[in-house]
């Protein structure tokens, strides 16, 4: 199946979600607020995006170093092609539709905090894998994952963390 | 390198004229552009080389992953194929991917020269060109220190009986820092931009870095003019007597998929290849740091062959190395279980399978086409055939793995784990038959050379079949996979094909 389809279909879930948004209670929207003073991301989408960066590596970070993640994805991802950023772009829109969260959870879970974002990535990453897509869930949550793994493990905490030691600090 | 300061133009930063005329255009500076361009230039010819990507020296690289991925790398490390199945490792600089490989380098396979000799009837004698680039680019078996990771392949060879061998290598003054994917900071690496291009440069040859081919325009039978632009969309037109294709599989075919060239058997960017390869990890005790030193020193073609004598694809085993970026891609989990596999990094020994492509009925390749921005994507679809092959190859090292006595091991597959006996490998293997972890650094073949007019787009001489000043010198004129790293393939044929012209 063309990956397209399955942002066609996440495209739909978020028609959907916009239209049923008045039914469901308290979703991440409610939590929008903006951590990067200049981004190219929504509130919810960066604020998603915080929640999930410490899940994903397994380390409570301190704000500041989410926040330098978060600033090297970014300075990334906006260099990319123009049709790898598109779609980027729609896998961050996933993050604005609660319908999204509730598809991949199976529940309406509200992404307050670090546990809800584990709650949502291993939904994410397990569920439903075989039945939607053939895998386009599983793609999309592995790009997410690549990216932040990008962004943190490019960085001298990174190294430490893997042992990595720098040709250009041995010099 | 001052004469890069004098020869090179940045297409979005230097005032350019938007119409140019030169003899000789080269897209692409890889290996095949940048080793035809420093034929070319030879000749006393106007030769003006066209990289879309952008010109970075010894000076501008470091070991940060992400500024590496950026800025040598096709899409970023983001390229992959339509279905997002393959992850494709693939240069996008001065120097294209020999500036990020990993310095391999292979004489062509004689079963692969030998199938192309019976199948396409290509005809074409590499031996004293491989001596050549050999001499030309310092290519000769590594009498370096091998690094753990390869040391522990060889062991792995040796105890199942398998033959393997020390790879050579192209460098010239290596002090193994471990970072040629990430650019050789020492500029012991003898990539095109280290090489050819600066000696080509020298020659009085000219190079336009960032600046995308559009199209080609032709009229009746040759090419007049390409149509080009820089990264804020100014357009270029640039005129030329010869024009010569070398922007690698993949680039070469959307290329003349823009520009709409005559293909009356719709073989363009069809039978792209990919040498599809697999990791199984070997977890051990011991401190391995397979991301220091030279990063392949050993290889097996035990398996190279068997495509041939059975049902199925032969394949090459290596290694890789494995900084943490690239390490961290591996695994599909996160959190405390993604934070375990990150701190074994130092113990891994990343062993790869390459899959030989091409020489089966049911192993057609891949086909480039391009998608609603004109940018190519290539549809690789992974069928029964290529599955098994892949399951087998991967069993195949994963048990030897066990066999030497690896504590537990990583099988490339999707949301993998680690195992340590036969019997988990075996149900592991069952279970994921359609979830390989697949990725490849060999793109090759889309706009294949030979005789056949139903079967090639060029001749053997690369020269195009349909317009008589268009060219094609680089890996997308192999009509298979060629089961070896391509680059000094490509350097040797190029080299062929240019000594044709020239003659």
């Amino acid at each position: 199946m063309d990956r397209r389809k399955f942002i066609q279909y996440s495209t739909i879930s978020t028609i959907g979600a916009s239209l049923l948004a008045h039914k469901l209670p308290n979703y991440i929207w409610d939590q929008e607020k903006n951590i990067l003073d200049r981004s190219s991301l929504t509130g919810t989408q960066q604020y998603v995006l915080y929640l999930t960066i410490p899940s994903v590596i397994g380390i409570n970070f301190q704000h500041s170093v989410i926040v330098q993640i978060m600033k090297r994805m970014e300075a990334f991802f906006i260099t990319l092609p123009v049709d790898r950023k598109e779609e980027l772009y729609e896998l961050f829109s996933l993050f604005d539709s609660g319908l999204f969260i509730k598809l991949i959870t199976k529940t309406p879970i509200q992404l307050n905090d670090k546990n809800d974002a584990i709650e949502l990535l291993n939904s994410w990453k397990y569920q439903l894998n075989h039945l939607i897509l053939d895998n386009q869930l599983y793609v999309a949550y592995k790009s997410l994952c690549d990216l932040i793994f990008m962004g943190f493990y490019s960085t001298k905490q990174g190294h430490d963390l893997t042992r990595y030691k720098s040709f250009y600090e041995s010099i | 390198m001052r004469v890069f300061k004098r020869q090179h133009k940045n297409a979005s930063i230097d005032n350019l004229a938007t119409s140019l005329n030169y003899d000789d255009i080269i897209i692409g500076s890889g290996a095949g552009g940048g080793h035809l361009a420093y034929k070319l230039s030879q000749q006393g010819r106007r030769v003006l080389i066209i990289e879309s990507g952008q010109l970075k020296l010894s000076r501008d690289f470091n070991d940060d992953e992400l500024l590496s991925y950026q800025n040598l790398y096709q899409e970023q490390l983001s390229r992959t194929s339509t279905d997002k199945k393959i992850k494709i490792l693939q240069g996008k600089a001065v120097g294209g991917s020999t500036a990020i490989n990993w310095t391999s380098s292979f004489r062509t396979p004689e079963s692969t020269l030998e199938h192309w000799r019976s199948e396409y009837g290509i005809k074409v004698d590499l031996d004293k060109h491989f001596e050549k680039v050999e001499n030309f680019y310092g290519i000769k078996k590594w009498d370096g220190p091998i690094n753990k990771n390869n040391q522990l392949l060889k062991e792995v060879c040796d105890h199942k009986g398998w033959s393997s061998d020390i790879i050579a290598r192209n460098v010239n003054g290596c002090a193994n820092t471990g970072l040629c994917g990430l650019g050789c900071p020492v500029n012991a690496k003898q990539s095109t931009l280290v090489n050819s291009i600066e000696k080509a440069l020298r020659n009085k040859a000219e190079l336009i870095s960032e600046l995308f081919v559009e199209k080609l325009i032709y009229s009746n039978e040759k090419i007049v003019k390409l149509i080009a632009k820089n990264k804020e969309n100014k357009i270029f037109t640039i005129s030329g007597k010869r024009f010569f294709l070398c922007a690698g599989s993949i680039g070469t075919p959307a290329i003349m998929l823009r520009s709409e060239l005559k293909d009356p058997y719709k073989l363009i960017g069809k039978r792209t290849f990919l040498h599809p390869t697999l990791m199984s990890a070997y977890i051990t005790d011991e401190i391995i740091e397979g991301a220091k030193g030279a990063p392949q020193t050993i290889y097996s073609n035990h398996f190279l062959e068997d495509g041939f004598k059975e049902n199925t694809m032969g394949f090459k085993l290596e290694s890789a190395p494995i900084h943490p970026v690239l390490y961290a891609s591996v695994f599909d989990s996160f959190g405390q279980e993604h934070l375990n596999y990150m701190k074994l990094r130092p113990y891994i020994s990343a062993q790869i399978l390459l899959l030989r492509d091409g020489f089966h009925p049911e192993s057609q390749g891949g086909q480039v086409h391009l998608n609603k921005f004109g940018l190519p994507s290539l549809d690789y679809y992974q069928n029964d055939f290529f599955k098994k092959a892949a399951i087998r190859a991967l069993n195949i090292l994963s048990e030897a793995q066990l066999d030497h006595g690896a504590k537990s091991i990583y099988p490339g597959l999707i949301n993998s784990k680690q195992i340590d006996n036969k019997k988990d490998l075996k149900d592991l293997l069952n279970s994921k038959k359609d979830q390989l972890k697949v990725f490849s650094a060999h793109v090759m073949g889309g706009a294949p050379m030979g005789v056949d007019l139903k079967k090639s787009l060029v001749n053997t001489q690369g020269q195009s079949h349909y317009y008589k000043n268009l060219y094609v010198m680089d890996g997308s004129v192999f009509p298979t996979s060629i089961g070896a790293n391509p680059m000094e393939s490509i350097f040797a044929l190029v080299d062929y094909m240019s000594d044709q012209l020239i003659n």
